[in-house]
Order: structure tokens, then C-alpha cells, then sequence
């Protein structure tokens, strides 16, 4: 059973249209996360779940309920935003049981439900802080805290780490992974963030300028993208895209020869609908390129720029004679140092084969 | 303070004499005000013998007795309160009303309703006069108090929208929305978020309010004729032919007329200066 | 959702504008109504009188009284409190010892009501032993009797003086408030070229200061229209309706001398004199928010 069901929904704000026809089933109990650049139209997408945003057309079910022109309360979802939104005149406690306290709530039931969820959070120390008094994180986990007390069929989360320095954005995000195994629920979250959403997410949802781009687990997303924009936007750095050329292809055998480099030979899905003289385009991870010396490897390049990242080092590589820059991802025993010429080696499995349409072309299994 | 404070002037002796200028502005400026205090602790004698300007030999508290004793100033008083009181909460609370919708739930065409009601501030009250007149004539509250609490409830309301509407829009939405989905209607996200976090405005538009009606004469100089209904500022001037040659009374009279609103004044003074500002600036 | 919102915008916006309507916009229309009828304001039937009304203003040497008094105090409000406020501003903002208090000081006048301030400046004007003529003798050595209420000549800028008095404090904070938006490191590179304080004032205190002055000239002018409770408290606009502004001339008119029609009608010019200067104003404050935005 999908917990929410998205169908065919889309929002225009005046003449704009910001989001373009969404369908998309969240199972009970998944953390399912949006992402994707800003002002793509997440925010939009979870404001119009929860009911803060008016539908333009579709329908919005959350546990078969058909919530699309319901008030916002009465959706059974709880939200966090990124600015927190604590009542800043309100403890911790009282901020934590206002929406109970306005609906007439049993005093002990509400005793009960704010106790609850300052001991999952922690909390148990700062209830009669006011929110001025609390840091960052404590703030957040008050704001999340008081979506727990709820007891909703859905939690939606904005962005919620964003207004939090480095290390601790790592913390929470734990954090939420945590109170997700705990209790379970079924949580959206948004984010423009990669590494949060490849982090948290049972399934990831990408969005590109109204549109759901790939809907899949973050491996799946990482391993298999759909097209060339997911390609690009999941992995850091991201994936490298080279121009290429059909050579000649055969059923399922295509052979294919990267601009200033070898020709390359794969086995692609029936239906790839590629012809010989066509223009693809080749991404491959920076991590799945291998440096090798200058007159073994498949194309020449020099070392421009090392980054040294601890275990990792990144290398920014420039094929001689070309405007064309590759980025690899290496390990730290590598040695790669500025001016090394040097020679590179793909990884002929992990590369992913593009169509002048972006879309990618599957590749099957035993080709080599 | 500011931009200029602090390291401008600082050191080069300007600084001292800017002091001296303001200080002997000051005394000019309080001068009026001093000698009515003044005046208020002498007797008809001493004034008449041209001694106001020195300090008083001994508190002398006769002006304040005699007007204490007079009836008609407690009434005026009362009155004014009875006036007061209802229609600063009356237009304070119909202020909030209009400008959390047009801070939070603005539709089409609402900008230009509240522009609408803000320019009411700015017409004389002549304008609407005798259509008031006749208005409150023909419901027969002509000499009642009523007049003046409508009508203050009702010009009230420009100046309460807009410094309301301002504040409002100050307060995040996020808080509204996170209200909005707990199942907190409208009006309690108004009563109990939005208006505890707009305490400041609420004291700006309390002794805005206050003072201003307090210290009103033409509404009541239009609609009261017997002596027990008029307010401090219409007895103010009716008294003075009472009292015209005993300076010290009247004296004594404008301070106990003054002092309330300087009273709340003073109390407010901070939240005064700077929301009265932030209404006038933003527009 | 929508439904909702819709709700509570008719249940918070209805009893506002129910009672502004109906005892500030409703009175409004009614004054056009009454302006062209010669309602005494007793009988109950008015006659219908076209135009009458508004052609006797333009021939009514009254109105061109009234009309020349309230440019001139138009004009003294425009001049008197903005100066003296914008100066005080200036004196105050330059980070000098006990600026709250002086601030303090200066602005207690606008919170006394303009009766109790018009009863301060007849003691201060008055012939005898008023304060201005008792300094004036001691200054000349001579006796000054001078009853400067009571002349023609000085009735009306009299008038103008204790109202300057009032008014200069509410410039002053208008003025402090827009210097204190000023960016610091504005005038600290300012600082750092050598540029004189009295350069910087005109070079660039006084054009960051604009937005505070187009508010304050406003204010000025509107509440100068205003102008009548220290009018009617200190001359009444005698002596012969030498300090007569527009106000008081209406007032006059309508609940001396019952004339309610024209009065009305004065009421109706008064109102487009006003609209045409909110006019000017909005257009002005826009114009500022394009340029400062
Ligand atoms: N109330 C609104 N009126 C008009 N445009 C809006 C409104 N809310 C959002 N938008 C526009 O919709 C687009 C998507 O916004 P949003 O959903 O907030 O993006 P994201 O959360 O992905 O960064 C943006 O271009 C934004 O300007
Ligand atoms: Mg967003």
C-alpha cells in the first residue's frame, strides 16, 4: 500500500508553471527524499502535500484519503521547516504542545506525547528554554520534536539542515536517520543536498524545473542514471561526460570511439535505437578512471591540479591539445603529482553510454 | 547610537561644543514647561508679583487642592477615561484585525484597500464634520459620550492598520504555517502567535492611541454641551474663566491634564520612538 | 484551504472597515451631498442649491483669507520644525554626552495636547507679565507691553511659533531615525579621504537623508491642514479672522454661523486640497522606493 500517492499533479503560480505534472507512490514507512537544484519546485512539491499550497490539478492521497483540496491539518502530516518556525515566546515544552494544547487535548495525553518526544530527541533537559536559548541543533530537534508529538502518517522535512554549520549538519542527519528507525513513519525530505539525500533516502526522487527526473534507491540513481541530468547532479565530483561517436553498431554490439581517444566496444539493451555516425555522449565516474603511464592507458593527459583530500586525492586532468578537462578521483597511495603525463584507463563496465535525446542506453550485464 | 556616533567630533573639542549648544537649547525649549510647573506651585500673589521665576520657598499645594476639590475636574477626568480606555482598545483591536489580513492573508486588490484606510490619516477631520454631526444628532447621542468613542475607535483604525500591518510582516509565515498544520485556526494563530510576538507594536499603538485621544478638543467641542459630559481638554478651556487671573490654578490643571499621557509616555518611551518612526518611514 | 483563509479574511476585515466606513467614508460622501444643498443644521429639509455654494467660496474674501493664512502656516510648518528638527537631529546624532536625554527633552512637547500647549504660549505672550515681554523689557530696559495675541499683525505667526515649538521634536526623530540608517562605513571612508564634517554633511548625510525629509515635509504640510485645536484655543482665528485657516474657517461657518451647507462645501475643498498632496506624496515615497531599493 503507498502511504502517499502523488497523481498527475501540477501548480502554476499566475502564468508561471513551476511544477509540470508529477506522479510519484511513497510506500508506508519509506524515507523517500527530493532533490535537486534550487528553485526546481521541491518545496512547492511538500508544501502542496502537506496542504499549505493550493493544487492547480491532480490528486494528492495520503493513506487513501484523497487530502488534494483538504485544509492543511487535516492531511495527518507534520512539517519541519528550515528556519525552524519555533513560537519564539513559548518554552520548549509549550512550543512542542501548542497544536495540542488549541485542539483541546487531554492535559495527560499531551504530557504523555511532549515527555515522549523529548526523550527520543533528547530534550528532556531543555523543555522550559525558550527557543532563543537553545543552539542551532537544539533548535532543529525541538522543531522536529514538535512533529513527533503529532503522531503524523507523514512527516515532511524542508530542507531542515541547511541553516546548520558543517559538523553539525553531519550530526543531525544521523540524527533523523535514527528517529526514522525508530519510529518508522514515512518521511519526505527535501534538499538540494546530494550527499543528504544519498545519505537518508530509501528512494530518491530527482526533480529538474517541475519534473521527476529518476525515482530509484540512491545506488540505483548513482549506478544506473536515467539520463544525463541525474548523471550529472548525483556524485561529487560529478561524472565526467565525454563526446563520443557511434562506430558502427550491430544488435546489441556497439562499438563506439571517444573523441580524442580509443574506440570502445559494448553490448547495449535491444532498443538502444543507436546508428553508426551517431553522436552519444560517454559519462564515467571520476572514480572509475585509473591513471596509468603516459603510452599504456587508452588516452594521453596531463596532471593540471591536485587536490589532496585526506584518504582521496582528485585530480584534474587536460588531454593534450584539447579544451576537454577530466576529473579523477584517486587513491591517496596513487602518487599523482602536478605535470605528470600520464595516460588514462576507463573502466569499460562502469561507463555510461548517453543518446543525442540524454537519455541513457542500458547496458547489459556481461558486456565487457 | 548610529552611523556618526562615537568616532566623529571625538577629541577635537567640538564635542564640547555641541554639548553647550544643546544644552542651552534645552533650557530654551523647556523653558515654556518649566514655567508652568513653576506657576503651579505659587500663589495668585507671587506670580502677579512677577516672582514665577524663581523656585518655590516652600511646596506650596493650594492650586492642586483647589482643583481637587472642584467637582467638575473629577468628572472631566472620569469622562475623558470612559472616552479613552474603550476606544484605544477598540481601534488597537480592529488595527489587528485589518492589518494580520493584509500582512498575512492578502488577496487580490488588498494592497489597495489598505491604502485606502492608511490615507485616512491624512485628511482632516473638518472633512467629515457636519455629516457626523447630523449623523449622531439623528441617532440622538448629540451631549452623550458615544460620539467621541465611535468616532476615536473609528479614526483609530488608519493608523493601527498600518503600524499592525508593518509588524505583521515581520513575523515569519513559516510560523503561521507551522500553526496552520497543528490544526490552529486563524484566529488562535492571531491571538496566541502573532499578537504575544507583537507586544512592542501593541505599547507603540497603546500610548499612540491613548495620548492622542486624551488630548482631543474638536470632537468634543462639537458634541457635548452640558458641563458633566465634557472631557479634560473642553474643561481645560471652560475653566479658564473661571480661574482667569489665578495663573497658579491653571497651571495645576494642565499638569493633572497632562500627566497620564505623560505617564504612559514615559513608561512606553522606547517601543514609542522607535515604532512611531518605523509607521512613518516605511509608509 | 482557500475556503478558509477566505473565512477569516471576511470575519478580521469586515468589522474594520464596517466602522470605518460607516463613520469616516460614509460622512465623506455625505459631505458632497450636503455641499451643494443650504442645510442650517437644524430644519429638517435642505434645499438643493447646484454650484451656489462653491461659487460663493471663490468670491468669498473669508475663504481667500483663510486660504492665503493656510499657505503661510503651510509654509512656517514646512520651514520652522524641519529645520529646527533636522538641525537637532544632527546635533544629537554626533554621538554627544546625554543625546537620550536632550532627545527626551525636545520631544516631550508633541505628547502635551494642543490645548495645554496653546495655554503655555498665552502665558508666554502674555502683555503683562507673559514670559517674551518680560525678557524683552529686561533685555531693551524699556516695558514692553506688546499684546501679541491680540494684534492682526502678529496673531497668526504667534500661533505658528508655540506650534513650531510642538512639532520640531516629531522632525527631530524622523531625521534621527533616517541618520541612524545611514551605513557607517559610508562615512568612514569618508573619514579615511579627509573629507571636512560640513562637507560630509552636504555631500552625503543630507542626500541619504531624503526618504526622512520627503516623510517629515509630508507630515508637515498634512498636519499643518490640521491645524485648528491651538488656533481655536489661542486667537480663534481673530482678532478679525486674522489667523483664520481653512479648519477654522469651516468651523466657523458651519457650527458658528449654522451655514452647514457651505460648510460642507469648504469640507469638500479641504478634501481635494488634501488628496491632491497624499497625491504628491505617494508618488514621491514611490519614487524613493525605486531608488532606494
Ligand atoms: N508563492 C509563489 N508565487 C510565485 N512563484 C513562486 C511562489 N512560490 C515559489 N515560487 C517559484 O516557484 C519556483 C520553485 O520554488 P521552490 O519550490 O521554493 O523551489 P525549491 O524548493 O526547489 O528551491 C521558484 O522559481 C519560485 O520563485
Ligand atoms: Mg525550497
Amino acid at each position: 500500500m503507498s502511504d502517499v500517492a502523488i497523481e498527475a499533479v501540477t501548480k502554476t503560480f499566475g502564468a508561471v508553471s513551476i511544477i509540470k505534472g508529477v506522479d510519484l507512490a511513497i510506500p508506508t514507512g519509506e524515507f523517500a527524499v527530493f532533490v535537486g537544484p534550487s528553485g526546481c519546485g521541491k518545496s512547492t512539491l511538500l508544501r502542496m502535500i502537506s496542504g499549505l499550497e493550493s493544487v492547480s490539478s491532480g490528486t494528492i492521497r495520503i493513506g487513501d484519503v484523497d487530502v488534494t483540496r483538504r485544509p492543511p491539518a487535516e492531511g495527518g502530516t507534520a512539517m519541519v521547516f528550515q528556519s525552524y518556525a519555533l513560537y519564539p515566546h513559548m518554552s520548549v515544552s509549550e512550543n512542542m504542545s501548542f497544536g495540542l494544547r488549541m485542539n483541546g487535548a487531554p492535559r495527560a495525553e499531551i504530557e504523555r506525547r511532549v515527555g515522549e518526544a523529548a526523550r527520543i530527541l533528547q530534550l528532556e533537559q531543555l523543555l522550559d528554554r525558550r527557543p532563543k536559548q537553545l543552539s542551532g541543533g537544539q533548535r532543529q530537534r525541538v522543531a522536529i520534536g514538535r512533529a513527533i508529538v503529532r503522531h503524523p502518517k507523514v512527516f515532511l522535512f524542508d530542507e531542515p539542515l541547511s541553516n546548520l554549520d558543517a559538523s553539525l549538519r553531519v550530526q543531525m542527519r544521523v540524527e533523523i536517520a535514527r528517529l526514522h528507525q525508530e519510529i518508522g513513519a514515512t518521511m519526505i525530505y527535501v534538499t538540494h543536498d546530494q550527499v543528504e539525500a544519498m545519505t537518508l533516502a530509501d528512494r530518491i526522487v530527482v526533480l529538474n524545473a517541475g519534473k521527476v527526473e529518476q525515482v530509484g534507491t540512491p545506488l540505483d540513481l548513482y549506478e544506473r542514471p536515467a539520463n544525463l541530468f541525474v548523471a550529472g547532479f548525483l556524485g561529487q565530483p560529478s561524472m565526467n561526460i565525454l563526446d563520443a561517436c557511434v562506430h558502427a553498431a550491430d544488435g546489441t554490439q556497439v562499438s563506439i570511439r571517444v573523441a580524442h581517444g580509443p574506440l570502445i566496444g559494448l553490448e547495449l539493451a535491444a532498443g538502444h535505437g543507436l546508428a553508426a555516425g551517431e553522436p552519444v555522449k560517454l559519462g564515467i565516474r571520476p572514480d572509475a578512471i585509473r591513471l596509468q603511464p603516459r603510452g599504456r592507458g587508452e588516452m594521453p593527459a596531463d596532471v593540471e591540479i591536485v587536490e589532496h583530500l585526506g584518504d582521496e586525492v582528485i585530480a584534474y586532468l587536460r588531454l593534450p591539445g584539447t579544451p576537454e578537462a577530466i576529473i579523477a578521483k584517486l587513491e591517496k597511495s596513487s602518487g599523482v603529482r602536478v605535470g605528470d603525463a600520464c595516460a588514462i584507463g576507463f573502466a569499460v563496465p562502469e561507463l555510461h553510454v548517453f543518446g543525442t535525446d540524454g537519455l541513457a542506453r542500458t547496458r547489459l550485464a556481461h558486456s565487457a | 547610537m548610529s552611523a556618526a556616533s562615537e568616532h566623529k567630533h571625538v577629541g577635537d573639542g567640538w564635542g564640547a561644543v555641541t554639548f553647550i549648544c544643546l544644552t542651552v537649547l534645552a533650557l530654551l525649549f523647556l523653558a515654556p514647561t518649566i514655567g508652568v510647573l513653576l506657576s503651579a506651585f505659587k500663589s495668585t500673589r507671587d506670580i502677579a508679583l512677577g516672582d514665577l521665576w524663581s523656585l518655590p520657598q516652600a511646596l506650596y499645594l493650594d492650586n492642586f487642592a483647589e482643583i481637587f476639590a472642584n467637582p467638575s475636574v473629577r468628572i472631566y477626568l472620569v469622562n475623558t477615561l470612559l472616552v479613552t480606555v474603550p476606544a484605544t482598545a477598540a481601534s488597537i483591536a480592529l488595527g489587528v484585525a485589518a492589518g494580520y489580513v493584509f500582512a498575512k492573508l492578502p488577496f487580490r486588490g488588498s494592497d489597495l484597500i489598505f491604502l485606502g484606510v492608511v490615507s485616512g490619516m491624512f485628511f482632516p477631520p473638518q472633512i467629515i464634520l457636519i455629516p457626523l454631526f447630523k449623523l449622531f444628532n439623528a441617532l440622538g447621542l448629540i451631549d452623550t459620550l458615544w460620539p467621541m468613542i465611535l468616532i476615536h475607535s473609528a479614526m483609530g483604525i488608519p493608523i493601527c492598520t498600518l503600524l499592525m500591518r508593518n509588524f505583521f510582516s515581520t513575523v515569519p509565515n513559516a510560523l503561521r504555517e507551522a500553526a496552520l498544520l497543528e490544526g490552529v485556526n486563524e484566529w488562535q494563530i492571531l491571538t496566541r502567535v502573532a499578537l504575544p510576538i507583537s507586544l512592542p507594536a501593541l505599547a507603540v499603538l497603546a500610548t499612540l492611541q491613548f495620548t492622542w485621544i486624551w488630548n482631543d478638543f474638536l470632537w468634543p467641542l462639537i458634541f457635548t454641551q452640558s458641563d458633566d459630559k465634557r472631557t479634560i481638554m473642553l474643561g481645560l478651556v471652560s475653566l479658564r474663566g473661571q480661574y482667569s487671573v489665578a495663573w497658579g490654578v491653571q497651571g495645576a490643571l494642565s499638569i493633572v491634564a497632562s500627566l497620564p499621557t505623560q505617564v504612559i509616555f514615559l513608561f512606553f518611551q522606547r517601543f514609542f520612538i522607535r515604532g512611531m518612526t518605523m509607521g512613518a518611514v516605511k509608509g | 484551504m482557500e475556503s478558509h483563509v477566505r473565512f477569516w479574511r471576511v470575519v478580521l476585515l469586515a468589522p474594520p472597515l464596517l466602522v470605518f466606513g460607516l463613520f469616516v467614508l460614509w460622512p465623506l460622501a455625505d459631505s458632497f451631498r450636503y455641499s451643494v444643498t443650504n442645510w442650517n443644521g437644524f430644519s429638517a429639509d435642505a434645499a438643493f442649491v447646484g454650484l451656489e455654494n462653491f461659487r460663493k467660496i471663490f468670491t468669498d474674501g473669508l475663504f481667500a483669507n483663510a486660504i492665503v493664512n493656510s499657505a503661510i502656516w503651510m509654509a512656517a510648518a514646512l520651514v520652522l520644525p524641519t529645520g529646527a528638527g533636522l538641525a537637532l537631529a544632527l546635533l544629537l546624532d554626533s554621538g554627544v554626552r546625554g543625546a537620550g536625554v536632550f532627545k527626551s527633552i525636545f520631544y516631550l512637547p508633541i505628547c502635551l495636547s494642543s490645548v495645554v500647549v496653546g495655554q503655555i504660549w498665552i502665558w508666554i505672550f502674555q502683555p503683562d507679565w507673559g514670559l517674551l515681554n518680560t525678557a524683552l523689557s529686561a533685555a531693551s530696559g524699556e516695558t514692553f507691553g506688546f499684546a501679541w495675541l491680540a494684534k492682526p499683525g502678529t496673531a497668526l505667526y504667534a500661533v505658528i511659533v508655540a506650534w513650531s515649538w510642538q512639532q520640531t521634536g516629531l522632525a527631530m526623530v524622523i531625521f534621527l531615525a533616517g541618520l541612524t540608517a545611514i551605513p557607517r562605513d559610508l562615512l568612514e571612508a569618508a573619514e579615511v579621504d579627509g573629507v571636512a564634517y560640513l562637507k560630509q554633511i552636504s555631500h552625503i548625510i543630507l542626500p541619504m537623508l531624503r526618504p526622512a525629509t520627503v516623510v517629515v515635509i509630508a507630515l508637515s504640510v498634512i498636519n499643518s491642514l490640521k491645524g485648528f485645536d491651538i488656533l481655536y484655543i489661542m486667537t480663534g482665528g481673530g482678532p478679525f479672522n486674522s489667523s483664520d485657516t481653512l479648519a477654522m474657517f469651516m468651523y466657523d461657518e458651519s457650527f458658528k454661523k449654522y451655514k452647514m451647507g457651505y460648510g460642507s462645501a469648504i469640507s469638500v475643498v479641504l478634501f481635494v486640497i488634501t488628496l491632491t498632496i497624499i497625491f504628491v506624496y505617494f508618488k514621491e515615497l514611490k519614487k524613493m522606493d525605486e531608488i532606494y531599493e
